[in-house]
């Protein structure tokens, strides 16, 4: 399947650009030789588990996972090209309102019930990889995912985003779907503050909720997202 | 590689596991539309928990403080509020804590009988008549009639009040009824203040004892000899169920009668030159079988000697008179007998109890009178240790008004000593 699809890759796709690259793979922009679709092409190394259940699903706030092969720790995967802008580039514009914070940071628990519901964990929440398309924040690159072992006492491996990144990502813990929680905590401060709740944590109700999504003791966070939906 | 799949959109062919055609740049598998389901706000399941709460209380509220009905269908029913609780019970007799819901009588054929129906109350825990207390909280009461209101002869009963003679009874009713009544069911209803009802029952399945009635037109009677053959054949031809009345004419029977086997009632009659139907002889009563022998209306006359009656039967004895005899009327064995309305005079023993019945009956003397008797009631034996009542009674000028050997308890506080 991956040899096949490598092929097929090369015959009936052109890249239009790398997007980005890292040690552990690269993400480039490809479109079809024949239909002119633009699609999003990533080589990683790792487990490619989540986006090949993420096949048979679709979220608004998710992009659709066409192909997902893997061969000997190399995966590839081809998913829909979100068109719009990270909150990362708007963020260096200007930061955003309690009730755009607030309708993001639902729409982002929408599209993490999804990959949590399959016992997935995104682990990798940051500005970065969130395209607001329009009125829709979709959450993107799932290469940091994995699948969550209720018995696992400590992550294997470090991955994530320093600063977004929850405690237990460090080895503190094993990270679980509140690991994420933690980073839609920080995420939302750094939306309504441009910092780190560390450093300023965001006034009012929605600093309650950070507070609370960024507590160090997983127990202590919201216990799954939809409780941070409801609280928002 | 094995082509085992062919695109939907294009044709073209594809592995088996292909989720996507690079050929036409479509999506070749089913996806399923996955949206977080909608859970209420805490806030809402809160108030929505509340009102829950509220209301399973207010249902509470109002089924514990809602007028409640008490019905068992018995005779007796346990009411409790705020003061304790109380034992309701309707008796037709005078047990304050015996409940009688249902009932069996036997009544003679052609008569009638009346009985009163008891409400007691009483507190359950000390046991303590607790009549006044809860009749303060009762708004009303009414008895009605569920059975027995619509036959050839229907039972009559009078609503419900405290009486003077039944002090320990909180209430009662008078029911009426003949052999033509049937069976009967009442209901009493109480309804108390705070809007609560009881209601309590009682039932009584009545029967009918046949009887037979001798009239001196149609049968011979007036020798005793005569009359001791209607007897005797009386005896041997009549099963003692069936109760006999031999109504006798008024004449004088000489001679002893002996009354032996079943029971029957004996009533006597007053001529137009009031001439009363008379015995100079000794009756000898020993009939064990049947019913209680009546006896009404008869004179019993002796010379100074002899007894007048001698009765190892039960007898019941009303309006008679007996006179001039060693002992008036001797009861023994066994037996138990009561004397109503009646004259005792110049005997030498009016009326001389000496009897160990277990069979005890009335004991209610009343209306008598003893007179010129040397010993007018002489108690030797008297069964149980129930008082006698000589209620209305009157004792003139005996040698000894009661001679109580046996020390048996007399009530004589209604008595008349003359």
């Amino acid at each position: 399947m991956y040899s096949w699809l490598s092929e097929q890759l090369r015959t009936e796709f052109e890249v239009v650009r790398l997007l980005k690259e890292r040690p552990r793979g690269s993400v480039r922009l490809i479109r079809h030789n024949a239909g002119g679709n633009q699609f999003i092409l990533r080589h990683f190394q790792g487990n490619g588990e989540v986006y090949r259940r993420l096949l048979s699903c679709s979220c608004r706030h998710l992009p659709l996972v066409y192909e997902a092969a893997e061969q000997d720790g190399e995966n590839i995967v081809i998913e829909e090209f979100v068109q719009g802008d990270t909150l990362d580039f708007l963020l260096k514009e200007a930061l955003f309102s309690p009730q755009e914070t607030k309708q993001t940071i639902k729409q982002l628990c929408q599209g993490l019930w999804v990959l949590h519901s399959m016992a997935a964990v995104h682990r990798d929440i940051k500005p970065e990889n969130v395209i607001l398309r329009g009125s829709d924040a979709v959450l993107i690159d799932f290469d940091a995912a994995r699948l969550h072992k209720p018995q696992a006492e400590a992550d294997t491996q470090i991955l994530g985003t320093t600063g977004f990144a929850a405690p237990e990502q460090y080895g503190l813990g094993q990270s679980d779907t509140r690991t994420d929680i933690y980073s839609l905590g920080v995420l939302m401060n750094v939306m309504l503050t441009g910092q780190h709740p560390s450093k300023k944590l965001a006034e009012g109700r929605l600093g309650r909720i950070i507070q609370r999504c960024t507590q160090i003791n997983p127990a202590k966070r919201y216990k799954n997202v939809l409780h941070l939906m409801e609280a928002l | 590689m094995n082509q085992q799949k062919i695109c939907p959109h294009c044709g073209a062919q594809l592995p088996d596991m292909a989720s996507f055609c690079p050929h036409c740049a479509q999506s070749v598998t089913q996806r399923r539309e996955f949206r977080p389901p909608r859970r209420l706000p805490r806030r809402v399941l809160r108030g929505a928990l509340l009102v829950l709460v509220l209301g399973t209380l207010a249902l509470s509220a109002y089924l514990y403080t809602r007028p409640k009905v008490y019905d068992n269908g018995a005779a007796e029913v346990i009411y409790t509020d705020g003061d304790g609780s109380y034992q309701l019970l309707l008796n037709y007799f005078g047990d304050r804590f015996q409940p009688m819901t249902d009932y069996s009588e036997e009544l003679e054929e052609g008569t009638t009988s009346n009985k009163p129906s008891r409400l007691f109350i009483n507190h359950v825990d000390t046991g303590v008549n607790a009549k006044e207390a809860f009749l303060r909280k009762v708004e009303a009461i009414t008895v009605e009639l569920l059975r027995g209101g619509d036959s050839p002869e229907p039972w009559q009963y009078t609503q419900p009040q405290a009486s003077d003679y039944d002090l320990e009874a909180a209430s009662r009713s008078i029911l009426t009824y003949t052999d033509r009544s049937g069976d009967m069911e009442l209901r009493w209803n109480i309804r108390m203040q705070n809007g609560d009802t009881i209601r309590l029952y009682q039932r009584m399945a009545l029967g009918v004892v046949p009887t037979r009635h001798f009239y001196p037109e149609d049968v011979p009677m007036d020798t005793m000899d005569a009359l001791q053959a209607l007897v005797d054949q009386v005896n041997e031809t009549i099963t003692s169920d069936i109760i006999v009345y031999i109504h006798l004419p008024a004449v004088t029977y000489e001679g002893s009668l002996l009354l032996e086997q079943r029971s029957m009632n004996l009533i006597g009659s007053e001529g137009p030159d009031g001439v009363r139907t008379t015995f100079t002889g000794t009756l000898q009563a020993t009939a064990q079988n049947g019913y209680i022998c009546q006896f009404q209306n008869l004179c019993f006359t002796g010379d100074g000697e002899g007894v007048g009656v001698s009765a190892s039967a039960r007898i019941n004895f009303n309006h008679c008179q007996f006179t001039g005899w060693r002992t008036g009327v001797l009861c023994y064995g066994s037996s138990w007998v009561n004397i109503k309305d009646s004259v005792f005079e110049d005997n030498t023993v009016g009326f001389h109890f000496n009897s160990t019945s277990d069979n005890r009956n009335d004991h209610m003397y009343s209306g008598n009178l003893f007179q010129r008797n040397d010993t007018a009631v002489l108690l030797e034996s008297v069964p149980g240790d129930q008082a006698l009542y000589f209620e209305g009674t009157r004792f003139s000028r005996n040698g000894a008004d009661i001679d109580n050997r046996c020390g048996h308890e007399v009530s004589i506080a209604a008595a008349i000593f003359e």
